[in-house]
């Protein structure tokens, strides 16, 4: 994230973590992070638990071991939110004309996972009322076999479908 | 969609491995056998003689079965936790319908729990006004931006928080608790008290009886032992003493069926002392000279010499 290379190929600043995994022919066409939204469940989670347990440490009758675990579960949760947010700093959807990556960044590691455009053979794309008030969606590949990958809250998502579209299929104009 | 459901079903399948290593056989097995082996008191030969003369599905049961109902309300927060929430409402419900609260006043626990939010100051009332404010918000636009599913996860980990406290005072936590250390060592046959025709009484559990035989763990020292049918002159089924075992919060029937407690284990009586001039106590005697009277024993000794 920090350090921004440029590709050989393109004049396109790509963030690091997404460059090391490009091949060297090969051509980025969108690199995308997720939408903010993503934070909204864990932010959810981590404010509710701070709310509950800032409502019920009072209840004193219970003694201190049990408030003691229902901070920790709070403490838990605000960190899972900001492994969240450190996850969608370092997370990137990266598409090129060959293949679609997804890169996750957890505290844990990073998972790196690839899929060959050509072997998308349907896309489709779930907007709720919220995502369309706030221009994200949720984009479902699926392929060959029983495998389907759901990637959700995705920005620009009318932009985003087309240049899919057009890759998973493309013009015969351009092969000629 | 064929495709997509066997993706779903995988994942989750994947996801709850803890769960469903719990309830699989092995560990099945290996809960009843570790709960045997504390009705046996720990001593194997007992439990395997329990496991001999019951049906290995019975002692299956009727080992984890009393399990259940202290370790629903726990584990219904463990699954609000692990936001599996399905399993988490369910084991909610369960837990009012079947285990036991040690506390009568639940209403008015749940209404004390709040009192000091209630009673705050100024300050502390708008801090959690404000945060209420933002969890509602937040909570809205998951469930119309993210999805339902979403939405119930984040609220039950967030209840799970919030019960904690009220689900520690109506169950007691199930370590170091006597009232369940009591429980767990309870054997799942209703205890009975026998009386023998030699007027000995004891508090036991009726293992198996072929018509002759009747085979009894008795309840004190934890041992198997058999007594001839004829020998047995009165059973009556009793409850053991233990903590009066409280109601569910939701309970279907308004009253238990009585049930006669079972008399406490009396210690062994002390040895009388033997007069210089008796020669046999009358339980010392062999079998053989009962009825005759301590000529008898005086006889045996001749004969000993």
């Amino acid at each position: 994230m920090s350090r921004l290379r440029m590709p050989v190929n393109t004049m396109e600043p790509i963030p690091y973590t997404v460059y090391r995994y490009l091949l060297p022919h090969e051509r980025q066409v969108l690199t995308v992070r997720r939408h903010p939204a993503a934070l909204i469940p864990p932010a959810a989670s981590a404010v509710g638990g701070l709310l509950a347990a800032a409502a019920v440490t009072p209840f004193g009758a219970s003694g201190t071991t049990v408030e003691t675990v229902v901070w920790l579960l709070a403490g838990g949760l605000l960190a899972q939110f900001a492994a969240a947010i450190y996850g969608w700093f370092d997370g990137y959807v990266v598409v090129t004309r060959q293949r679609i990556i997804f890169v996750t960044t957890t505290i844990l590691g990073r998972r790196v996972e690839q899929f060959p455009v050509e072997q998308a053979k349907e896309l489709e794309v779930k907007r709720s009322s919220a995502g369309r008030l706030a221009g994200y969606a949720s984009f479902v590949f699926e392929f060959d076999g029983p495998v389907q990958r759901v990637i959700e809250f995705l920005p620009y998502p009318d932009q985003l479908y087309l240049e899919l579209q057009g890759l998973i299929f493309p013009d015969p104009a351009d092969d000629e | 969609m064929a495709a997509l459901n066997a993706t779903q079903i995988l994942r989750r399948l994947r996801r709850s491995t803890p769960v469903a290593l719990i309830l699989s056989p092995i560990g099945l097995l290996i809960v009843s056998a570790a709960r045997l082996l504390i009705i046996a008191d720990y001593n194997p030969t007992t439990a395997l003689g329990l496991l001999s003369s019951q049906s290995y599905v019975n002692a299956l049961l009727g080992t984890i079965v009393p399990l259940v109902p202290l370790l629903m309300p726990y584990a219904a927060l463990l699954f609000l936790v692990t936001r599996r929430v399905v399993p988490g409402l369910l084991a909610l419900l369960g837990t009012a319908l079947i285990s036991p609260t040690n506390r009568s006043d639940a209403a008015h626990v749940l209404s004390a729990q709040w009192h000091p939010v209630l009673d705050g100051g100024f300050f502390w009332q708008a801090l959690l006004f404000v945060m209420a404010l933002a969890f509602t918000i937040l909570l809205l636009v998951e469930l119309a931006g993210v999805s339902p599913a979403s939405f119930a996860r984040s609220a039950g980990v967030v209840a799970s928080i919030a019960l904690l406290p009220l689900v520690v005072v109506l169950y007691s936590v199930p370590i170091g608790n006597t009232a369940y250390v009591d429980l767990i060592r309870q054997p799942w046959m209703p205890a009975e008290e026998i009386t023998l025709t030699s007027n000995q009484e004891f508090t036991g559990y009726v293992l198996s009886s072929d018509g002759y035989w009747l085979e009894v763990l008795t309840a004190d020292d934890r041992t198997i032992k058999y007594y001839r049918v004829s020998d047995i002159r009165d059973r009556q089924i009793c409850r053991p003493p233990q903590k009066e075992q409280g109601r569910p919060l939701i309970a279907l029937t308004s009253a238990q069926a009585p049930v006669p407690a079972c008399p406490s284990p009396q210690p062994p009586p002390a040895p009388e002392p033997v007069p210089g001039w008796m020669l046999y106590r009358i339980a010392d005697m062999p079998k053989a000279c009962l009825g005759v009277g301590p000529i008898c024993g005086l006889a045996r000794q001749e004969e000993g010499k």
